[in-house]
């Protein structure tokens, strides 16, 4: 299994390497200049000219490239041109924030849509499978900001529950909590729909096998061979959309970020974009690869605790 | 310069501050996390951004201003709520010698720098000037090239001796955009360095910066030294939100106090409203046609005129800007500018009938040129451009008005072939500047003249180098009457600048102009 584990991270160097380069190249080729956005629209072309040398921009592509490859194995993803601070260290900053956001909001997904899918998979045709399928169609065809808007008004605005705008104070879990919980009902809408349908699904293809039948058959309570016997077989597809779930709502979060005017990995990629700051847009690139790939993993070993069948090799 | 209300490029940022200086004691101490300053009376307001430097020399961009008027002082100040009358700040008093070129301020005594830096003199006006002329990154060395030497006659005597007489010099030294006029302290700055300057600045300002997180906020506690008695506040937060929707939730839900709206159609649900007070100001939110009078269609007058009297400017500020905004002025200058002259430069008026015989005579309907206008991609932008298309389309232009993302655009309006791009702007009362917009030298790729204008040079030059105020304003009179006669750009809107102010905010005046807001005086009751 630890060589499994070190292949598997090994694959991460291509991988971000490809991710890194395909994201160098976008940048450069989109139009627009960091030195002209960052210097405003009346700059003077001298005023531009200076700044662009300042950051190496007036340097031909292919050496620009060099430089970010060879800072890169250095370990240096380099300097913000709008904050002159390190970009790892906005990184750092704004990470735990999405952190805490993409783990509430597929948790609460996970809390909810499991249970509901299973009923509706164990009583099929029932109210609770009818409700539970309505459910999520409700909540997968509303807009994510909507809903943002919506629980903002209500919890934030009239009820005075949550606060309606910020990420909470770094360090303190209890205040970032309270201020990612909002956003994260929000987030969590479609994954919590699309995850109940999969359980459903799974469930009733589990529950119609032949092990279940013999399990009861064996004369096991019906709670026993639905939660322990057919629920374990049916996550595996449900653990891999929940890993999913969670680098995208890490990474691509940006409109329940902004709605909630809440720091985060995706707005400041989307703010770096818009800026053409690229050494940090290149950053949140290379740091959302990297996390993909680690929660891929760790979904993939997750499996062996529900099956442990499951082996790594 | 930016357009604040019309969405700007910088999209946040500064540098980090927090620590406390070397120097000295840090007002208000600690982070932001549970300081006393959170805990006491904070006034929270949204800007668009938290701007791009703490180093004034260092930026452009408007949204630097509000955060600038928190930390740093002027030698004169616009006061509050007028345009163009200028009152002492930093200097009690000034006079100008006969010739123009000698400006002499008398400085306030006692004024002290944040941090333990000691007294404000006029070594620090020096240096300032220094830094601004010669620092490599000074991103206002064409602005100070004006100033040939500045001299501390005393401690508390400054003198500024010009190259050649410069009538709107009072503006470099006040507080407005191009920012030249914020004063650094030379110890601070000998002591911590750029960088260091940049993290903690020093000021001596009404707040001390205590916190900036990039694109997040600025925290500034009171500074209980102010030479002007400490600020009513224990800290000002000054936070970026760029939805509309989230700020004014914010506001209702009491997180913020003050909102600038960048969408005045939101303006409506606030009037009237217990918990807020819609404060609107005719201000200079300018958004104009740049015509390029090189190519067709726009090489011939009649086509120019055309579009002159072929927007409906009362639609315009009714459908995009909800009714808050005043019919603009032709001649670039605008009501309250300096040397502003309603008889040579009335307002634009709407006359779809008159449009489309200049059209006729032109040529243009029988032969029409497609028109594409190019602009950026803000909510009003967008909504202003809407209606512009309509009314020209209807007059018989074949125009398409296209809004691009700001980099895309800011590409896209230098090209030679650029018949029509749409600048908006954030605009100030001295004209200086946006009159260089139109001087010949000033084409691109250099600058911005796109609508490549030769006709004002002469005045433009004469009047930057009147030695009386009253002959710049006739010089002034003679240009506002050229650029109406020639029309090489089409002043289209002119919007309000709107504040929704929390009704626990006290003694709120808003600014006119890009000044950065006043806070010393406000106050926020239960």
């Amino acid at each position: 299994m630890t060589q499994y584990i070190i292949r598997r991270l090994l694959l991460t160097v291509p991988l971000v390497l490809g991710a890194a380069t395909l994201v160098f190249i976008a940048l450069r080729l989109a139009p627009g200049d960091p030195a002209q956005v960052l210097l405003g629209t009346f700059a003077t072309a001298e005023r531009v000219a200076q700044l662009q040398a300042k950051f190496g921009l007036d340097q031909p592509l292919h050496v620009q490239y060099w430089r970010f490859l060879v800072a890169l194995a250095q370990g240096d993803l380099g300097v913000s041109y709008l904050t002159r601070q390190p970009v790892m260290a906005e990184i750092k900053r704004v990470f735990p924030y999405s952190l805490v956001l993409g783990v509430m909001a597929t948790g609460i997904a996970a809390l909810v849509a499991i249970p509901v899918g299973v009923m509706a998979a164990v009583r099929r045709g029932s109210a609770w499978d009818y409700g539970g399928l309505s459910l999520a169609l409700l909540l997968v065809s509303m807009p994510t900001f909507w809903l943002g808007i919506i629980l903002m008004y209500l919890f934030a605005v009239g009820l005075e529950w949550f606060p309606a705008i910020g990420g909470g104070t770094a360090g303190d879990l209890a205040s970032m909590i309270h201020h990612a919980t909002l956003p994260a009902i929000a987030l969590s809408g479609g994954l919590m729909a699309f995850l109940a349908r999969l359980t459903r699904a799974n469930m009733h293809d589990v529950l119609a096998s032949e092990f279940v039948r013999t399990a009861r058959a064996k004369g096991l309570a019906e709670r026993v061979v639905v939660y322990k016997h057919a629920l374990r077989n049916a996550m595996i597809p449900v653990l891999s959309v929940l890993g999913l779930g969670l680098g995208q709502i890490m990474g691509g979060s940006v409109i329940i970020e902004v709605v909630f005017a809440r720091p985060g990995l995706g707005k400041l990629l989307v703010d770096s974009i818009t800026g053409r700051d690229y050494l940090q847009a290149q950053a949140c690139i290379i740091v959302l690869a990297i996390l993909f790939v680690l929660v891929n993993l760790l979904t993939e070993l997750s499996y062996a605790l529900v099956d442990p069948r499951v082996r790594y090799q | 310069m930016l357009a604040a209300a019309l969405g700007t490029a910088a999209c946040g940022g500064g540098s980090s501050g927090g620590d406390p200086a070397p120097g000295g004691s840090a007002a208000g101490g600690g982070t932001a996390t549970g300081t006393p300053a959170q805990d006491g009376k904070v006034l929270v307001f949204v800007d668009e951004s938290v701007g791009v430097s703490n180093i004034p020399a260092f930026t452009t961009t408007s949204e630097d201003a509000n955060k600038y008027a928190l930390i740093y002082n002027t030698l004169v100040r616009i006061k509050p709520g007028t345009t163009t009358e200028i009152e002492p700040e930093l200097a009690e008093s000034w006079e100008v010698s006969d010739d123009g070129l000698v400006w002499t301020f008398h400085l306030r005594r006692g004024v002290q720098w944040h941090r333990g830096y000691g007294e404000f003199t006029a070594d620090d006006v020096v240096f300032t000037w220094d830094f601004l002329k010669n620092h490599e990154d000074s991103l206002y060395r064409e602005n100070a090239a004006i100033v040939e030497s500045v001299t501390a006659l005393d401690p508390y005597t400054v003198e500024f001796r010009l190259t050649a007489p410069f009538q709107p010099f009072i503006w470099r030294v006040a507080n407005i955009l191009p920012f030249t006029g914020y004063v650094l302290s030379r110890a601070a700055m000998e002591d911590l360095g750029v960088d260091g300057y940049e993290q903690t600045p020093v000021g001596t300002g009404p707040f001390i910066l205590e916190e900036l997180v990039p694109r997040e906020h600025v925290l500034a506690v009171a500074n209980p030294d102010y030479f002007e008695g400490p600020p009513l506040v224990d800290a000002v937060k000054m936070v970026a939100i760029a939805d509309t929707q989230t700020a004014l939730a914010a506001l209702e839900a009491g997180n913020v106090h003050i909102v600038e709206l960048a969408d005045h159609l939101q303006a409506s649900r606030f009037e009237g409203s217990d918990r807020a007070e819609v404060m609107a100001r005719q201000a200079y939110l300018l958004y104009w046609l740049n015509l390029n009078m090189t190519l067709p269609p726009f090489d011939d007058p009649r086509v120019r005129q055309a579009v002159l009297l072929g927007i409906d400017y009362q639609a315009v500020i009714d459908a995009a800007l909800g009714g808050y905004g005043t019919i603009p002025h032709q001649g670039l200058l605008q009501p309250g500018m300096v040397g502003f002259d309603q008889a040579v430069n009335p307002p634009n008026r709407y006359d779809p009938e008159a449009a489309r015989q200049l059209l006729q005579e032109a040529g243009y309907l029988d032969n029409p040129v497609p028109v594409t206008c190019v602009t950026y991609d803000s909510t009003l932008a967008i909504r202003y451009g809407e209606v512009i298309e309509q009314n020209l389309r209807q007059i018989g232009f074949d125009i398409d008005i296209q809004n691009l993302e700001r980099g895309t655009f800011n590409e896209v309006r230098m090209a030679e072939d650029a018949q029509c791009v749409i600048l908006g702007y954030s605009g100030e009362p001295e004209p200086d500047f946006l009159m260089s917009l139109f001087y010949g030298p000033n084409m691109p790729p250099a600058m911005l003249n796109i609508s490549r204008y030769t006709g004002i040079d002469d005045l433009f030059e004469a009047q930057s180098q009147a030695a009386t105020a009253e002959e710049r304003e006739q010089l002034l009179r003679q240009l506002q009457a050229r650029v109406v006669d020639d029309v090489p750009l089409v002043m289209a809107v002119m919007g309000d600048r709107i504040w929704i102010v929390s009704n626990r905010v006290r003694n709120f005046e808003p600014l006119v102009t890009f000044s950065g807001l006043l806070f010393q005086n406000v106050d926020l009751v239960e």
